[in-house]
């Protein structure tokens, strides 16, 4: 057949397609690199007439450059057969938006649209789209980063620290803040947002430009996405090649989910949810607002979006000024409920979400059947897994505990000034962001001492796991409780709704448990030495709301020492990654345990 | 053959007859020596007028005659006995030996209150038998009490709450205290001597007399050893059998925290009731050398007498050995004489240290000490070689030291550094190095202060609630959440961030079971801690958190250190101390334990559930 030449010749050429395709990637990445600190330099600082000429010359060049390599991209992939076809079409689609835009700026293309006028200028049209095609090209190639022999949890913890050191880089450029702000105090910022903390030693409102708060928003968005995103992204890495079942073992522990497959899939599924309800948030948050707060749509708008998403996130930090404890905003019982009900939203956690997302599948699947076909009801037994039921129960638990104490507690005291609803949306509100949220709408350092231990307890227990919030998570908490009620009730088993929780789970979340007050414990110690003025409340209640990235503060954030501002760096660090997952960091090895030991009991 | 047969007829009618007989009498005998002590508590509590004593005195013959008579009858009938154990028969009549001394001795003395010093030997002779008699009689019912399936938790809780009371009612006796104590105060003191804490709403040197200062010291020490082991010890000398339920029971006092489930399997039982006898043994000898320790250290100062000096030496042996930490001092250990006689510092810290370490751990330090001695004596009377145990250390006793070590150390290296140039700071090298040591082990034990509590820098205080959270060994009079808990979860979380699937330690896997257990004690153990806080707080908000939050600590925990609040606090606020001390002791899984424990079966096995954090 004529094939065989053709296959001939595709033999022949192999080695140069090879080369070829891997010079073009070398050019995109190198490329990049330059990009990324002319594209910094563009956004961050100041530019005379002459530097605009240069800048828009170079995007010029750099446009070219990609176009011109994605065109011999897509060439070499008509021959690559083993290239995945989804790679493929992505290549093409880049090339298509590279195409389009050049397209859209040519005298051509200006003549073709006809409307000049709509179209942003060249540079913030341009240099985004070219950042963000950088980004999908430097992931793509993140393959050759990583090896499976790296310990995943060096890998988790090294991508937070590098993504927290490039939010403060980027914090720190002259465009993004209105005055100076210290090393340590953009460090900070970084790390409060990218681990949805919202802990702020600045005033964002006040301090941070417009670009500042849009790059502080980005970094909340990765932030929330989180470990969860991230796992299913290693897992998407290490799904190419030869994975150890060891591994997957441990990414499955990072993403919270049974099969790996589910992992990579779900990634898409959380990050279309997340957007979703962000925007309906954002939608909300807009047409909730009272009127006449703001100079234009845009800056209400941009108020909404930020709102939303640093809701959603749990982060609780805010873009206006004293934030949602502004009299214009805490008399807004609505506005008030609605980003509660994001924050807790935020803290079901994805898997338990998709769990969700399963059951009213079905149940909608079947009610169609029944109105429809007249079928009968099709039932899938344990469709909300044991996971989901226990982070729901606490969650609601929580929630009512929370809820009804700070409305008992602070009736007379920071919630006389509301009215009966508004002194009921103020606690809900209170309740649900004391689970790691931490926006504030009451003095918090005005609170009773009842009230204080309720939201340390409501902290330190957090959201549900695979969500955006921090704490020791929901599930943990209920294994604690339920152990120590089945240990003094005299059961050998732990079992809880007819499952029996298996000993590893029991193990972890001890675990867990103990790490986390070591970590706070630590940390209350040094921060008692670095910063004696400081009563022992506020401490603790600063660090426990870093370490559960929450955020919530009696106000001394501002005024603490640099030591202790690294250490709650640190112990928002540990809090997001996990603390046992920060430990494994450094300890975690691959191994077989093959050598069995006599077992003994231990006497306390 | 007649005759043997009307003989072996008639010894089987005795047999019934005392049968039947012993019980009746026992009860009689019995509430008899329940009247004669309330009456010995009366003459030695309160201030007796000579009217008065002249009744007592016809009351003492007459008692003493009652029970010579009944004696008399349950020792001829014990002949006949069958089931009674043969030790119980030879007290009984070394009782009713005593008793005729004492007979001839009153007949003899009638007019006694001319001569003091025979009027004191007297009552010194007549006091002591009746609380004896009491206590045997008592014991031999109590023991009665066992034989039911009883709540082991529960009985615990009972045990160390009537003797809390008890001894509550012992101090408030006239003649206990100089001027009279509140009733929240004796109750105080009485609970925290039982439970071998140390925290005191009063000066306990200063407010009691000797009488009331014996008592705080029989308290520490009944506490100290565990009322179970005491009762655990009545039981097995005068009960016929132990029978294996009251085994059960005594094997719940060495470990309160254990079930049912857990008692039944493990060590062999037997070993449990003769434990107990080396605990009594040990614990004295420890004691004894201990007071003669400090005896000969404080052999300079200026007593009232022989006498005072003694007690002085044993109930601050008992005190330390118990892990009590009462002083006998109004400011402690900086009482200007003493707080700079080092040696008299080290004796107390070694032995509550060894009251810490735990008896089992004390236990294979003694045998080893006597085959040591046994061993050279061998050696050189006998040309014999010397011979060794296998594996005297078992994990448990390896945790215990290697944690025990590894916390001394760290404690010491930290108070060191922030005391040494601190609160020690005008002390001699040596005193330097002494005081660091009391120091950073009195949160682990006794809570003894040998600084200034005031003085103590914040973090420092911090460090103290964390080792006294962590506090002593188990199975010792220590309190705390026990180190060897402390181990395991320290060991867990280090397997668990290894990636390791089992936690090893010393060769041996630690049962998960355990590893449940420990989770459980320090879960529980926080959220007590918690809620005494949090009550705490809302009776005397005007303290600062610190303060409180130490205060709770050193109560729950058993410890007794304290930063100088506890006489300030409001009564309901002591009361509820009262409550973290007794929980504290009683351990609160077995406390929960208590009310919630039921048998059920495990015949069906359940699908198992991973968790996802």
């Amino acid at each position: 057949m004529d094939l065989s030449f053709y296959n001939h010749f595709l033999g022949r050429t192999l080695s140069t397609r090879k080369r070829l395709g891997k010079q073009v990637s070398g050019v995109i990445l190198y490329l990049g690199v330059i990009y990324f600190f002319v594209f910094v330099f563009d956004l961050g600082y100041r530019q005379t007439a002459g530097e605009e000429v240069y800048l828009k010359g170079f995007y010029e060049i750099v446009q070219i450059i990609l176009t011109i390599s994605f065109i011999v991209r897509n060439v070499l992939n008509v021959f690559n057969r083993s290239k995945i076809l989804k790679v493929k079409l992505l290549d093409l689609l880049i090339l298509l938006v590279l195409i389009f835009i050049t397209s859209l700026y040519s005298p051509e293309g200006i003549h073709f649209y006809g409307m000049i006028e709509k179209i942003p200028s060249y540079k913030y049209l341009v240099s985004p789209i070219l950042g963000f095609i950088f980004a999908i090209e430097y992931s793509r190639n993140a393959v050759s980063y990583y090896s499976p022999r790296l310990n995943p949890y060096l890998i988790l913890v090294f991508s937070f620290v590098a993504i927290i050191l490039i939010g403060a880089f980027l914090l720190s450029l002259p465009n993004s803040t209105n005055r100076h702000i210290s090393l340590i105090d953009t460090l900070f910022m970084s790390t409060s947002a990218v681990c949805v903390t919202g802990l702020s030693v600045i005033d964002v409102s006040a301090d941070l430009t417009i670009l500042g708060q849009i790059i502080l928003l980005v970094l909340i968005q990765i932030g929330g996405l989180g470990i969860m995103t991230f796992a299913s992204y290693v897992g998407f890495i290490f799904s190419g090649k030869n994975v150890s079942f060891q591994q997957r073992l441990v990414l499955r522990d990072l993403a919270n989910s049974q099969r790996m497959n589910d992992v990579i899939h779900a990634v898409y599924k959380i990050v279309t949810l997340m957007f979703i309800i962000e925007i309906l948030g954002a939608l909300m948050i807009y047409y909730l607002l009272p009127d006449g707060l703001f100079d234009s749509r845009g800056d209400q708008m941009f108020f909404s979006i930020f709102h939303s998403v640093s809701a959603f996130c749990n982060a609780g930090l805010s873009n206006y000024p004293d934030g949602l404890h502004h009299v214009e905003m805490r008399f807004q019982p609505l506005l008030l409920l609605n980003i509660s009900f994001l924050i807790i939203l935020g803290g079901i956690g994805f898997p338990i979400m998709l769990n969700f997302y399963d059951y009213l599948k079905l149940w909608g699947k079947n009610a169609w059947n029944l109105v429809v076909h007249k079928r009968r009801f099709r039932h899938i037994p344990y469709l909300i897994n044991l996971n989901s039921r226990l982070a729901l129960y606490m969650t609601g638990i929580l929630l009512s505990v929370g809820t009804f104490s700070y409305f008992v507690f602070e009736y007379n005291n920071t919630l006389r000034e509301f009215d009966l609803w508004e002194k009921i949306a103020v606690s809900i509100f209170t309740s649900s962001t004391s689970r790691t949220a931490g926006f504030n709408v009451t003095d918090l350092s005005m609170i009773n001492f009842s009230t204080y231990i309720i939201i340390v307890l409501l902290m330190w227990v957090g959201a549900s796991p695979g969500g955006t919030g921090g704490g020791v998570k929901t599930t943990t908490f209920s294994i604690m409780v339920m152990n120590f009620w089945s240990m003094a009730k005299g059961e050998r088993r732990l079992i809880i709704q007819g499952r029996k929780i298996t000993s590893a789970s029991i193990n972890k979340s001890f675990a867990i448990v103990l790490a986390s007050l070591m970590w706070i414990g630590v940390a209350v110690f040094l921060m008692m030495i670095f910063d004696s003025k400081f009563s022992l409340e506020q401490i603790v209640f600063e660090a426990f709301s870093a370490f559960s990235t929450t955020g919530l503060s009696l106000g001394i954030t501002h005024n603490l020492s640099g030591s202790s501002k690294m250490i709650l760096i640190f112990l928002m660090l540990i809090g997001r990654v996990g603390s046992i997952a920060f430990l494994s960091a450094f300890l975690y090895k691959k191994r077989f345990e093959r050598v069995k030991y006599p077992e003994k009991e231990v006497k306390y | 053959m007649e005759i043997s047969n009307s003989w072996i007829k008639g010894l089987d009618v005795m047999r019934r007859i005392s049968n039947s007989m012993i019980p009746i009498i026992d009860w009689v005998l019995f509430f008899g020596s329940l009247v004669a002590f309330v009456e010995v508590v009366y003459d030695v509590g309160f201030d007796t007028s000579a009217q008065n004593e002249r009744i007592l005195k016809q009351f003492h013959y007459s008692f003493i005659l009652f029970y010579i008579i009944l004696g008399s009858i349950v020792c001829v009938l014990n002949f006949f006995h069958s089931e009674k154990a043969k030790k119980q028969k030879i007290f009984e009549w070394v009782l009713l030996l005593l008793y005729v001394l004492a007979f001839e001795f009153i007949g003899q003395k009638w007019n006694l209150s001319r001569t003091p010093f025979l009027y004191k030997s007297y009552s010194y002779f007549i006091f002591p038998l009746f609380t004896l008699t009491f206590f045997y009689s008592f014991s031999k019912n109590a023991s009665k009490i066992y034989t039911k399936e009883l709540n082991p938790a529960m009985l615990f809780v009972f045990s160390f709450f009537s003797l809390s009371c008890i001894g509550t009612l012992g101090l408030l006796l006239p003649k206990s205290s100089v001027d009279g104590v509140s009733y929240i105060d004796a109750f105080f003191v009485a609970v925290s001597a039982v439970c071998t804490t140390g925290l005191s709403t009063i000066d306990v040197s200063q407010e009691f007399t000797i009488l009331g200062n014996t008592i705080v010291m029989l308290l520490m020490q009944l506490g100290g050893l565990g009322i179970m082991t005491f009762a655990g010890l009545f039981s097995k000398i005068f009960a016929s059998s132990s029978s294996f339920n009251q085994q059960k029971i005594l094997r719940a006092s060495f470990q309160p925290q254990k079930t049912f489930g857990d008692m039944i399997v493990g060590d062999k039982l037997s070993e449990v009731t003769n434990a107990i006898y080396q605990i009594m043994l040990i614990t004295f000898l420890i004691e004894g050398i201990g007071a003669l320790g400090i005896y000969l250290s404080t052999w300079d100062y200026p007593f009232n007498g022989q006498a005072d000096r003694v007690f002085f030496a044993v109930f601050h042996s008992v005190s330390a050995f118990c892990n009590t930490g009462f002083v006998l001092s109004a400011d402690g250990l900086l009482h200007p004489m003493i707080t700079n006689n080092y040696v008299f510092h080290m004796i107390i810290a070694v032995l509550y240290i060894l009251g810490g370490l735990g008896f089992p751990l004390v236990f294979v330090f003694y045998s080893q000490i006597k085959r040591f001695i046994t061993n050279v004596y061998r050696k050189f009377i006998h040309q014999r070689h010397f011979v060794y145990a296998a594996q005297a250390y078992d994990l448990n006793a390896k945790l215990v030291l290697y944690t025990t070590f590894i916390l001394i150390t760290i404690s010491m290296f930290f108070v060191g550094l922030i005391e040494w140039s601190g609160s020690l700071e005008d002390r001699s090298f040596w005193g330097k190095i002494a005081g660091v040591f009391f120091t950073a082990t009195a949160p682990s034990y006794a809570g003894i202060n040998d600084i200034d509590m005031g003085l103590l820098a914040y973090p420092t205080a911090l460090f103290f609630m964390l080792l006294m959270w962590i506090g002593a060994s188990p199975e010792s009079t220590g309190g705390g959440i026990k180190n060897t808990t402390i181990a395991v979860s320290m060991l867990n979380l280090w397997s668990i961030a290894k990636g390791k699937e089992r936690v090893v330690v010393f060769n041996n896997e630690i049962s998960k079971e355990s590893i449940r257990r420990a989770y459980a004690v320090i879960s529980i153990s926080i959220v007590f801690m918690g809620i005494f806080t949090f009550l705490l707080f809302s009776f005397d908000g005007e303290q600062s958190l610190m303060q409180i939050v130490f205060e709770v600590f050193s109560a729950f925990n058993n410890n007794g250190l304290s930063l100088g609040i506890t006489s300030d606090l409001s009564t309901e606020s002591k009361f509820i101390l009262c409550i973290a001390m007794f929980v504290g002791r009683v351990g609160t899984l077995s406390l929960l334990s208590a009310f919630l424990y039921k048998k059920r079966n495990n015949k069906y096995k359940y699908p198992s559930q991973e968790i996802i954090y």
